[in-house]
């Protein structure tokens, strides 16, 4: 088996932890924390958590459980989640790219997707959904794609690589890409992201409670994130779509790929 | 357990921090924001500790493996099985003091970044975090022909990448190994 890979030495040099060394405070707080797991003090030391956030789809969380055996993790910073989710509100505001110009820089500068920070321009921001202090964003540059929430203008809370393989078509007028949950009681909210057809005029969440939801529909997009835990659950909140034809309603399971 | 035991596991698992946290942080911090990385790496440590009796002579690949489960967990509930992305050094990362080097990151930046995730976590499992192609096999959870054979893709499309942008594109020869200087 050939495993040289002598020529491509050049791009460790985009490394970017290659120098990185931990300092003495953070191997301070680590032992520290090793040392109350170990004394079997975890997760009753934390004075708040933040789980992990939840697959929709069973398989997938099944399978994720399996590897990590994860039940919580520790928040450094709990009251980002939880001023979001105090926030938040069902309609969200109508922004440009330039009035997210902060929050699009925030969202690439976490690295993923292959954004990069400094090259960040508002026709790159591909759709915006902002409710109280904070921001959805999809940006999009070149051939790199990520999803973001923003809290204010700085404070990213969540970030994935997205791609744009699977649009939506005329016989499948809308998808989910993506959802989910994450956090625990007060500070948990779910978000969800997908792509539409240009036929679709609006796009709506229905949660159980028959909480209307407007999302935020934009090109080939549309996302939206909200309190409480409806995305971390299997069709436990409804799609609304609204075409020139009329209205029709989906479970999340009838809309992701594959389906 | 004995008291006893329970101090030798104790001083064991100590050692293992010691001498797994530096990479442990690293490998997290190329694939999430910093401010991200300390939580994610203290449940690594956590699930280590639950998992005690799991962990194998050479931890640090099995510990690259849970990590990478809790950041697939944690980054964002995935609706279909992704490979996780990996960053980039920040094109106004450690300054370069020559104009030729400086464009031919440029160009190393761009091949690198056109490249799929999938690909870009293949090739950075080996490349950055200085995994053998066995050791990089288990963290991603895969036969080690099968990645083995990804690693030969991801490689062959990254330089046809660079090549095509680069006008220099010099092939140095150092073995990966040696790159980090781990086995």
């Amino acid at each position: 088996m050939n495993t040289d890979l002598s020529d491509l030495q050049q791009f460790t040099a985009l490394d970017p932890a290659a120098e990185r060394e931990p300092s003495q405070a953070e191997w301070n707080r680590s032992r520290q924390a090793v040392e109350r797991m170990m004394n079997g003090e975890e997760p009753a030391q934390r004075a708040r958590v933040l789980t992990s956030r939840r697959f929709a789809v069973g398989l997938v969380a099944a399978a994720a459980v399996a590897v990590t055996g994860v039940v919580g993790v520790p928040a450094l910073f709990p009251s980002t989640a939880e001023r979001a989710v105090a926030d938040w509100m069902p309609t969200p505001g109508s922004l440009t790219g330039a009035a997210v110009l902060p929050q699009a820089k925030a969202c690439a500068g976490g690295g993923v997707g292959g954004l990069n920070a400094g090259a960040v321009t508002p026709d790159q921001v591909v759709l915006a959904d902002q409710r109280g202090v904070t921001t959805q964003l999809i940006v999009k540059q070149g051939a790199a794609l990520a999803e973001c929430l923003v809290v204010d203008t700085d404070r990213p809370l969540a970030s994935m690589a997205m791609d744009e393989s699977r649009p939506a078509t005329a016989a499948k007028p809308i998808t989910i890409e993506t959802y989910s949950s994450r956090g625990e009681g007060d500070d948990e909210y779910s978000s969800v992201v997908g792509r539409i057809d240009p036929a679709v005029t609006g796009v709506d969440v229905i949660l159980g409670d028959g909480t209307v939801i407007r999302t935020t529909a934009k090109a080939t997009w549309w996302g939206a994130w909200w309190p409480g835990p409806a995305a971390g659950q299997v069709d436990a909140f409804t799609v609304r779509v609204h075409t020139a034809k009329g209205t029709t309603d989906y479970k999340p399971s009838q809309l992701t790929p594959g389906d | 357990m004995t008291a006893t035991a329970n101090d030798d596991r104790k001083e064991r698992f100590r050692q293992l921090h010691a001498q797994t946290y530096g990479d442990l942080l690293r490998f997290v911090e190329r694939r999430v924001p910093p401010a991200e990385a300390e939580d994610i790496v203290s449940t690594v440590f956590l699930t280590a500790w639950r998992r005690y009796d799991d962990l194998p002579d050479d931890a640090r690949p099995w510990l690259f493996g849970v990590a990478r489960g809790v950041l697939a967990n944690q980054t964002r509930g995935w609706l279909r099985r992704r490979a996780l992305d990996v960053r980039m050094v920040a094109e106004d990362g450690p300054a370069d003091d020559h104009s030729g080097a400086a464009a031919s990151r440029v160009d190393l930046q761009r091949a690198w970044r056109a490249q799929r995730p999938a690909d870009r976590e293949v090739l950075a499992l080996v490349l950055f975090d200085g995994l053998t192609v066995e050791q990089a096999a288990e963290v991603a959870g895969v036969r080690v022909s099968t990645f083995a054979m990804r690693l030969s893709r991801a490689r062959r499309r990254l330089l046809s990448a660079y090549v095509g942008t680069s006008d220099d594109a010099v092939l140095s020869i150092t073995c990966p190994q040696a790159i980090k200087g781990q086995s």
